[in-house]
């Protein structure tokens, strides 16, 4: 601890990052004291991430930029101080669960930091031991990352940093990419840091988790210091007095369908007053007309964003209908069953549910981005095709950067329409309706991620579908973003349009939603129309419920969630992972398939490789994957009897090959913690530059696969996917369309990453340590020298040529 | 920071390229959709020299360091465990990485240059080694299954000729790839200061 006896100590600190030229931070004046639990908040653009950059040594070493004033952490200049150093005593935990993970294992995950600290083998186990255990996280223990939730990834952060035992925990939104239940069981774990007298800084927009933990509230505005409360004074502002300061309400049991209405000011937001209508919380007691008549009466006419014109029948006619969807992961339990739903043209529906429970993937259904097992759909009362339900409904991710490919705003609305005349109309409206005007020429990947979200709002508005569905649009914003997003869905619904919300922010609910879908066991279990505060009450007892209920949301639908939080995707179920053989024999194997299989002649040289490799299989304990394989090479070798004889060369000479290959890496993959190999690799001595590149190949090859699927349902529901007539027409696009949210998605994985492996001491000069132990035995030896034998009788023969004859 | 200028190395870089890396084998694998004939599989390496050039260029530009671009063409020439591969790809990414020392891990025309070089020596050495160094063991084994007009093709496209020719279809589409790249750069990623 410093000698002030401070944990941080800010003094006009001021803060500009390379190469932009408006200060983030300015004159920034703030003291943390140990044991407090202070909370960061404010609008967008505040200051808040940097300010928490400046706390947990990121600034100025990993974001290069203009420090000034002085910042100290523990009694010592930032300046002078490495992040690793930091990082033995300041724990960071990040927004997103998804990109701050180094391992695919929970456990070598929770001891990360230990190992790179070189904390001994034993106290590493005791301390991750105990940080699953102290949490009520043993569940959690020792499983694969791609299967856990984004709550139970956070969980797995807090785990880790608990095992650091650090004197400060630093977190930078962390509940953005969480449900309810989520937040609350996050919230018991900050709860029991505060007993434990540990320091905390949380920035965050949501406070209503946060309002009874914080003992100083530090409110920011334009990179200053504004306000700061004590957390019972925090308490005690009225719901005006927040909103008046762009925060969350706190208290989400005062929230109400709306009281009084008044325009928009945008004051400090850069958002417009445009045409859409702000609720104020006025006094409880206040009374008026109800919220419907109250929305219908102010509604400017909105014939701006109509959907395109096509034959409509009656209107008493539903715009979308669905019956009996059922929908399973691969391998897995269904988590659609049966399910019906009816959405209307001029409504805005929101969809609530626990998490897992398969709203995205719903919601993807109907956008027809996903195939389901069965189901039957009327658009407009007509049935419809699943693979054309894409023309008529239009899907915004939660994760907008999968849907953002052009290098300005008003361009990614216009996707290079710019002559039509009424297109360009639409563009502008939807960029002042959304705030987004004075940004309209910024590059959107450039923008802030609620800035971004609202783009791809403003891209659905722009797009004549008549059904719009949302998944999650109002994650990780602030008060004036939210409200923007509700009048964009408001003015969906004015077009006489439908949107269909995927949702667990109440406030928007209360903003915007006419009517509420309740999701359970497959189904729509109920339907709630939003008329008075009474219908409200229904839904935050049933969002109050999921909060409550710790027993629901496991098994097999609570799987891995790579793209997104409010909705885990399907991972496939592993088995189990039979004797063991340590994992370099299994990359040996894998080496030596790869290397012979292509170099090997002959027409059938793939033949005796399978035969070797199923051989390896079982002897892993992986006899169904040797089975699908050779079932699969058995496949391709009777089509190369029947197809013509260029086709043929091709499969005998590359795709059965492949095949080989394909068996060798996923028996290692089926059969190796990808943790457990880079263990190995380090054991050999590996220059541990190797070492770590094979660790982030490894750990992100699978969410990459995964990305490539979320930017071609993005460019599907554009309008703008990879079809082979646009390939021909426009390769240059599709190329750009493709690439670039790719690499951008990567670049900020990176950024991610690599931040979060800095707070946990990847950089640390000491001899790293292992969780995990990798005894090479007698059992392995003999395993590699049976494989090298193996494959030398097998290169021996063919080279003799005694297989030519086939 | 001048584009001759490199920086000390950073985790964050290794990082990087790591993941450019994957994004590189991304490209590769859709590359390798045309594979099913042997007319288009020629076309699989200019294509990705063409399609890939922006994750070299970005490793270059955004991590200054050479040693980060001779990691990235290393690890990339490990697809297939390809031995022919793998030497040619090490040979090219020695040679790229002085050049890139000596001119700067940013500058674009040695980026150029290092892209160009590398794709010409992996098409060489993942495609058309074993037409040109085991030809007859090669064209045995396609043949001893094939008609006379596809050994005809085979033994054409086998010669030292065809093989110049495609090497140099592959740089000139290794040069076109980073004019591309060089396009998405200052209008992505330098728009929005990624690099």
């Amino acid at each position: 601890m410093s000698e002030t006896g401070l944990v941080a100590r800010l003094e006009d600190v001021g803060f500009r990052y390379e190469g932009r030229d408006a200060a983030s931070l300015r004159d920034l004046c703030c003291a943390v004291r140990p044991g407090e639990f202070v909370v960061l908040t404010g609008p967008s653009g505040c200051g808040k991430t940097t300010l928490v950059r400046c706390l947990n040594g990121l600034i100025p070493h990993f974001f290069p930029g203009e420090l000034t004033g002085a910042d100290e952490l523990f009694g010592r200049d930032v300046r002078q101080t490495a992040p690793w150093k930091v990082g033995r005593r300041c724990a960071s935990i990040f927004q997103d669960p998804r990109s701050q993970f180094f391992t695919t294992n929970s456990s070598c995950e929770a001891a990360f930091a230990c190992e790179n600290y070189g904390v001994p083998h034993d106290e590493i186990v005791r301390r991750v031991d105990a940080a699953f255990a102290a949490g009520g996280l043993e569940g959690l223990a020792n499983r694969s990352v791609f299967d856990l939730s984004s709550g139970e990834r956070q969980k797995v952060a807090f785990a880790g940093a608990w095992a650091m035992q650090p004197d400060l925990y630093v977190l930078d939104e962390p509940s953005a990419n969480l449900d309810l239940a989520s937040i609350e069981r996050m919230r018991a774990i900050l709860a029991r840091l505060k007993a434990a007298g540990k320091t905390v800084v949380v920035s965050e927009h949501r406070l209503s988790y946060l309002a009874h933990l914080a003992d100083r509230v530090l409110y920011l505005r334009d990179g200053r210091l504004a306000e700061e409360f004590s957390g019972a004074e925090l308490r005690s502002l009225a719901p005006g007095e927040l909103r008046r300061r762009g925060l969350r309400e706190l208290d989400l049991g005062r929230v109400r369908l709306g009281t009084g209405e008044r325009p928009a000011t945008g004051r400090g937001m850069g958002l417009a007053a445009g045409p859409g209508l702000v609720t104020e919380h006025g006094p409880e007691t206040a009374a008026g007309p109800g919220p419907a008549a109250r929305r219908a009466a102010a509604r400017p006419a909105a014939t701006t964003f109509r959907p395109r014109a096509h034959p409509t029948p009656e209107p008493a006619v539903p715009l979308f209908e669905a019956a009996g969807i059922a929908f399973a992961p691969p391998r897995s339990q269904p988590i659609i069953r049966d399910l019906a739903l009816t959405l209307r043209r001029g409504e805005v529906v929101a969809l609530v549910g626990r998490n897992g429970c398969g709203k995205t993937t719903l919601g993807k259904i109907i956008a027809g981005l996903v195939p389901c097992r069965r189901g039957r759909f009327l658009v407009d009362g007509r049935r419809t095709r699943r693979r054309w339900l894409s023309d008529a409904a239009y899907f915004v991710m939660q994760e907008a950067d999968f849907q953002l490919y052009t290098d300005s705003v008003r361009a990614e609305l216009l996707l290079g329409r710019e002559g039509d005349a009424e297109r360009v109309a639409r563009a502008d409206e939807a960029l002042e309706l959304l705030g987004l005007a004075p940004v309209r020429d910024d590059h959107p990947q450039s923008l802030s991620g609620g800035q971004k979200q609202r783009v791809t709002v403003a891209a659905a508005l722009v797009s004549q579908k008549p059904l719009v569905i949302l998944d999650e649009p109002t994650s990780g914003l602030d008060w004036a973003s939210m409200a923007a997003c509700a009048r964009a869905v408001g003015a969906l619904r004015d077009a006489g349009r439908c949107a269909l919300v995927i949702t667990h922010d109440l406030e928007f609910i209360a903003r915007a939603a006419d009517r509420v879908l309740f999701m359970e066991d497959g189904a729509i279990s109920r339907a709630v129309a939003l008329e008075t505060d009474a219908d409200l009450d229904v839904v935050r007892a049933f969002m109050a419920g999921l909060a409550c209920d710790e027993g629901g949301g496991r098994g097999s639908t609570e799987t891995g969630a790579e793209s997104g939080a409010a909705e885990p995707a399907p991972a496939p179920v592993r088995g189990s992972r039979g004797p063991v053989l340590d994992p370099r024999v299994k990359l040996l194997n894998a080496l030596m398939v790869s290397t012979l299989a292509f170099s090997l002649p002959g027409r059938l040289a793939s033949l005796p490789l399978l035969a070797a490799g199923a051989l390896f299989a079982l002897a892993v304990g992986r006899p169904g994957l040797a089975a699908r394989f050779m079932v699969a090479w058995g496949a391709l070798f009777a089509l190369a009897q029947v197809v013509p004889l260029v086709l043929a060369s091709i499969i005998y000479f590359l795709f059965l090959r492949a095949v080989v290959v394909a068996l060798a890496v996923g028996t290692m993959y089926a059969t190796t913690e990808m943790a457990a190999l880079v263990t190995a690799l380090r054991a050999m001595r590996l220059p541990r530059e190797l070492v770590v590149a094979v660790a982030v190949m490894l750990r992100f090859i699978p969410s990459f696969q995964q990305d490539v699927q979320s930017i071609a349902q993005g460019m599907r529901t554009r309008a703008v996917g990879v079809t082979p007539l646009r390939l021909v027409r426009h390769p240059a696009l599709v190329y750009e369309g493709f690439v670039v949210p790719l690499i951008m998605r990567a670049l900020m994985t990176s950024s991610e990453l690599a931040a979060s492996a800095e707070t946990r001491g990847i950089s640390c000069p000491c001899p790293k340590t292992s969780y995990l132990v990798v005894a090479f035995t007698v059992r392995d030896l003999v395993a590699c020298l049976a494989l090298v034998a193996m494959y030398g009788i097998i290169v021996g023969v063919l080279a003799s040529g005694a297989m030519a004859s086939l | 920071m001048s584009e001759t200028a490199t920086r000390p190395f950073q985790m964050k870089d290794l990082i990087t390229c790591a993941l450019m890396v994957v994004c590189a084998y991304v490209i590769y694998f859709l590359c390798a959709l045309l594979s099913f004939t042997p007319y288009t599989m020629v076309l699989v390496c200019p294509l990705w020299a063409v399609l890939a050039a922006i994750t070299f260029f970005l490793v270059g530009v955004r991590t200054r360091s050479s040693r980060m671009l001779f990691v990235f063409m290393a690890a990339v020439s490990l697809s297939g465990l390809y031995p022919p591969n793998m030497a040619c790809g090490l040979i090219a990414a020695i040679a790229c990485l002085l050049l890139t020392r000596a001119r700067g891990a940013a500058d674009l025309r040695a980026l150029t240059a290092s892209w160009m070089l590398y794709a010409v020596a992996t098409a060489f050495g993942g495609m058309y080694v074993p037409f040109l160094f085991f030809s007859q063991q090669t064209i045995a084994s396609y043949g001893s299954m094939h008609g006379e007009a596809y050994l005809e093709t085979l033994t054409t496209m086998s010669t030292p000729w065809f093989v110049a020719v495609m090497l140099c279809v592959t740089a000139i589409c290794a040069f076109i790839g980073s004019l591309v790249a060089r396009k998405l750069l200052k209008k992505h990623f330098e728009k929005t200061g990624v690099v």
